[in-house]
């Protein structure tokens, strides 16, 4: 049995029980539906019927998060080879040759205490 | 609703394919060979005439940034950047991505803690400032 038809047997079930109801009873509850009903938030439904749909096509919502996620790192790669052009001619006019930033153990000289 | 949150989706699956395929032909494009350059590139980068046309693109496009900003270099500043050009491009990438690291670091510290930096380097190595520059004599 499937979601669906449990929850239609559910359903069915609670209409029957609420064929049973004193009438009396049965509009009170029907009128504190209505009130109920009335007052909520507007966007609910909204955002409700989203959540249903991306449940059921999650291959969509799923290639949705890897464009995202591919866009922003491309963003991230070309902000870093724009970054690495003023970096470069830093570098280059800079008081110590290119070979000092390159030596591997350089950032020991960074962390040196000061004098 | 859902024709609305489908179209939604759609566009943005096509804004993240569109900015993909854009960053593949600007990778693409980059390539361009020595006579390809304008006269002030090449001008800036004359010490590597002889390499460009076997430099990767990638490592073209770098270069050609530098070569906008050398007119607003000072002719000593100028100077320096020409005599560097020719050992920087034959450095491997993984050297100019540790100097790059590395520079950047230094750059975050306040002014005189980069100056006893580079005191420090060049009093460990015997070397002069400005090591790179050419020497009186040439």
């Amino acid at each position: 049995m499937n979601e669906r038809d449990f929850a239609k047997r559910i359903t069915t079930s609670l209409d029957e029980g609420a064929r049973q109801l004193d009438p009396v009873l049965a509009m009170r509850l029907a009128s504190m539906r209505r009130l109920a009903v009335d007052n909520r938030p507007a966007h609910y439904h909204m955002g409700h019927g989203v959540a249903v749909w991306a449940h059921e096509h999650p291959w969509v919502v799923m290639l949705l998060a890897i464009s995202i996620l591919f866009s922003g790192w491309l963003g991230y790669s070309q902000r870093q080879t724009g970054d690495s052009g003023d970096v470069d001619i830093l570098l280059l006019t800079d008081d110590l040759p290119p070979q000092a930033y390159a030596e591997r153990d350089f950032n020991k000289w960074l962390h040196l205490p000061a004098r | 609703m859902a024709t609305f949150a489908r179209t939604l989706i759609l566009l943005l699956i096509l804004a993240g394919a569109g900015q993909a395929q854009a960053a593949g032909s600007a990778s693409a494009a980059g390539f361009r060979l020595w006579a390809e350059l304008t006269p002030a590139e090449q001008l800036a980068l004359a010490p590597i005439a002889s390499d460009w046309n076997h430099l990767p693109a990638h490592q073209q496009e770098r270069l050609i940034k530098v070569a906008r900003g050398y007119p607003k270099l000072t002719p000593k500043q100028q100077q320096v950047l020409q005599a560097r050009l020719v050992s920087w491009a034959r450095m491997t990438p993984e050297q100019r991505k540790v100097a790059r690291e590395n520079y950047k670091q230094l750059l975050a510290l306040p002014a005189p803690k980069q100056v006893q930096v580079k005191q420090r380097w060049s009093e460990a190595r015997g070397a002069q400032p400005h090591a790179g520059e050419p020497s009186s004599s040439q």
